[in-house]
C-alpha cells in the first residue's frame, strides 16, 4: 500500500513554498487574488487561443518561481484524470473534439494556477489570511485542520511503511482490505488521542478561543503591480474575445 | 480519448476512485455561482444549527482533526483489483461528525483538494453539494438502521453504499443540468440525428412518459401561475431533453461507482465496528453537544 504517488505531499509543498524567488516574495493575498482571477478568466473565456495564453503564462511563472517543471508535469496527471473522466463521455452525446479539447485545457490551466499558488506560498501564511474572513471558531478550526493534514500525512506514511514491511506478498484481497480498515481505525484513534493532548496543551498555554499568529507580511509596490495584472489581464482577454472577436 | 484514460490509469498509476471531483471548465460560471449559492445556504444552516446546539472548544479541535484526517485518508489507495481504488469516506464523516459539522468538513476538504488540483476551484460549490448529499445520507441512514439492525458494521456499510449511489446521482445530475439548456437541446438533436451512436436507454419509454406526466403535475402548480406558459414548456422540454445526457453519464459512472461503493461499504463497516469495540464513546459522541460556545 502506498500514498497516491501523484498527489503533492504536504512536506514537498512546504519545501517548495519556502524557496526564494520573485514569485515567492510576493504577498500571499496578492498571489491568492491573482490565481483566483486567472482561474475565473480560464473558465469564462471560450476562445481556445486565449485560454492557451493563460496556460503559457502559468508555465512561465513556474519557471520564474524556480519550481520543478518535470514534477509539475507528473502532478498534472491527477487533475488530467478528473477532466478526462468527465469529457470521455462527451463524444457519445454529440460534442465535438474542439469543445472537448477546450474543456481539457481549461481544467488543466485552472489546476496549474492553484499549483502556482500553493507551491509559492507557505501554507500557514496563506491559511492565516484566508482564516480572517471566517468566524473566529471556524478560523481556528481551519488553521488546526491545516496543521493536522501535515500531522496525519506523516503518521499515515509511517503506518503504511510499517504495514508494507510486515505483511509480505500473497495476502488475499479480503485480508488486505481488513488490514486497511484496521490501519484507518488506528489513525483515527491516534488522532483522537492527539486531539485531547493538543487541547489540554492549548488550554494550559492560555487558549481562549482565538489563535494568535505571526506578524503580517508587508504589502509592497510589486504586490500592487501583481494585483493590477490580476485585474487587467483577464479584462484584456475578455475584451479581445468579445469586442475584437478574436 | 479512451486510450488517453487507459494510459493515465496504467502508466501513471492513477487508480479508480469512488469520487470524481468535478474539474474547472465543466460548467459555465453562472452555474458555478448558483452551486456556490446553494453551498452557502447549506453552510449557513449548518453554522446556525451548530451555534444553536452549542459547541465546546474541544469539539472545535475535534472537528479540525476530522477534517485533516479525512483529507489525508481520501488520498490513500485501498488494495483492490485493478490496482486499487481511492475511497470517499464522506459517509464515515457523516457517521462520526453528523450532517452539520460534516457540511463544513466537506467544504474545507474541497477547498484543500482544489488547492492541489484534486478538483476545480469554481466547482467547489457543486462538489460540496455532492459530498453533502453523501454525508447527510450516510448519517441519516446509519442512525435509522442502527435502531433496527443489531450490527453496527452492517448499518454503516449499507448507509455508505446508499450514500455513495446517491452521490453519484447527484454528481451526474449536477453536471448534466449545469451545462445550460441550449447545449442539451443541441445534444438531443445531435443524438436523434445520429442513430449509430448507441446510448443506453436507462429509463424505458413508458417510464419517461410517466415521468413527463408527473413532472407536469409537479411543476404546473408552482410554475404555471407565475410564468408564461410557453416559458414553462421551454424549461420543461429542456429538462426532458437533458435526460438523454443524464442517461449516458449515469450508465457510464454508476457501475464503476457502485463497484467501488461496495468496497467502501465493507471498509467503513470494519472501521465502525472496530471503533464500537475499542472506543464506543467516539461513535456515541456527536460532535455537536449541548452547551454554549466557550
Amino acid at each position: 500500500m502506498e500514498f497516491h504517488s501523484l498527489l503533492p505531499n504536504p512536506m514537498i509543498i512546504d519545501y517548495y513554498s519556502g524557496l526564494d524567488s520573485v514569485v515567492h516574495r510576493l504577498h500571499p493575498v496578492g498571489k491568492l487574488v491573482f490565481s483566483l482571477a486567472m482561474v475565473l478568466a480560464t473558465v469564462y473565456l471560450q476562445n481556445l487561443r486565449l485560454i492557451l495564453v493563460l496556460s503559457v503564462l502559468v508555465w512561465l511563472l513556474f519557471f520564474v518561481a524556480r519550481l520543478p517543471l518535470g514534477r509539475l508535469l507528473v502532478w498534472s496527471a491527477l487533475p488530467a484524470f478528473f477532466v478526462v473522466s468527465i469529457v470521455i463521455f462527451l463524444p457519445l452525446i454529440g460534442y465535438g473534439w474542439e469543445y472537448i479539447l477546450k474543456i481539457l485545457v481549461k481544467g488543466m490551466t485552472a489546476a496549474w494556477y492553484m499549483f502556482l499558488l500553493v507551491l509559492s506560498t507557505p501554507t500557514m501564511s496563506l491559511g492565516k489570511y484566508v482564516s480572517r474572513i471566517l468566524p473566529s471558531w471556524l478560523s481556528d478550526a481551519f488553521l488546526l485542520s491545516l496543521r493536522y493534514i501535515f500531522y496525519f500525512f506523516g503518521e499515515a506514511q509511517k503506518t503504511f511503511i510499517a504495514a508494507n514491511v510486515r505483511q509480505g506478498e500473497g495476502i488475499p484481497w479480503s485480508r488486505k482490505i481488513k488490514l486497511f480498515g484496521s490501519m484507518i481505525v488506528n489513525l483515527i484513534l491516534r488522532g483522537y488521542d492527539k486531539t485531547e493532548k493538543v487541547y489540554v496543551a492549548m488550554k494550559s498555554r492560555g487558549y481562549t478561543g482565538r489563535l494568535s499568529l505571526v506578524s503580517d507580511v508587508r504589502f509592497r509596490l510589486r504586490d500592487a503591480a501583481y494585483l493590477a495584472l490580476a485585474v487587467a489581464l483577464p479584462l484584456f482577454l475578455v475584451y479581445l474575445e468579445r469586442v475584437v472577436a478574436l | 480519448m479512451y486510450f488517453l484514460l487507459i494510459i493515465l490509469l496504467k502508466v501513471n498509476k492513477v487508480r479508480i476512485m469512488a469520487h470524481i471531483h468535478l474539474p474547472d471548465g465543466i460548467m459555465p460560471l453562472e452555474w458555478c455561482a448558483l452551486w456556490f449559492a446553494v453551498t452557502a445556504g447549506i453552510l449557513l444552516v449548518s453554522l446556525y444549527m451548530i451555534k444553536r446546539k452549542g459547541a465546546s472548544q474541544r469539539q472545535v479541535v475535534l472537528f479540525a482533526l476530522l477534517t485533516g484526517l479525512l483529507f489525508v485518508i481520501m488520498q490513500i489507495p485501498v488494495p483492490a483489483p485493478l490496482g486499487g481504488t481511492h475511497l470517499n469516506f464522506t459517509p464515515l464523516a457523516g457517521i462520526l461528525a453528523g450532517p452539520w459539522f460534516g457540511a463544513i468538513i466537506v467544504f474545507l476538504i474541497n477547498v484543500f483538494s482544489a488547492a492541489v488540483g484534486h478538483g476545480g476551484v469554481t466547482v467547489i460549490g457543486a462538489n460540496t453539494v455532492v459530498l453533502f448529499v453523501e454525508i447527510s445520507l450516510g448519517f441519516g441512514v446509519y442512525v435509522g438502521l442502527k435502531r433496527y439492525l443489531k450490527r453496527r458494521d452492517v448499518s454503516a456499510g449499507l448507509a455508505t453504499f446508499v450514500a455513495l449511489i446517491a452521490g453519484t446521482f447527484a454528481a451526474v445530475t449536477i453536471v448534466t443540468f449545469s451545462g445550460g439548456f441550449q447545449q442539451f437541446q443541441t445534444a438531443l438533436v445531435n443524438f436523434l440525428g445520429n442513430p449509430l451512436i448507441p446510448i443506453p436507454q436507462i429509463f424505458p419509454h413508458e417510464l419517461e412518459a410517466l415521468g413527463e406526466m408527473l413532472l407536469g403535475w409537479l411543476l404546473e402548480p408552482v410554475f404555471g401561475p407565475i410564468m408564461e406558459i410557453n416559458v414553462y414548456y421551454a424549461v420543461f422540454n429542456a429538462i426532458i431533453a437533458s435526460t438523454n445526457s443524464f442517461s449516458a453519464f449515469l450508465a457510464a459512472m454508476l457501475p464503476v461507482n457502485a463497484g467501488v461503493g461496495v468496497i467502501e461499504a465493507v471498509v467503513t463497516g470494519i472501521i465502525v465496528e472496530t471503533l464500537a469495540k475499542t472506543r464506543p464513546d467516539i461513535l456515541e459522541e456527536s460532535v455537536v453537544v449541548e452547551g454554549p460556545m466557550d
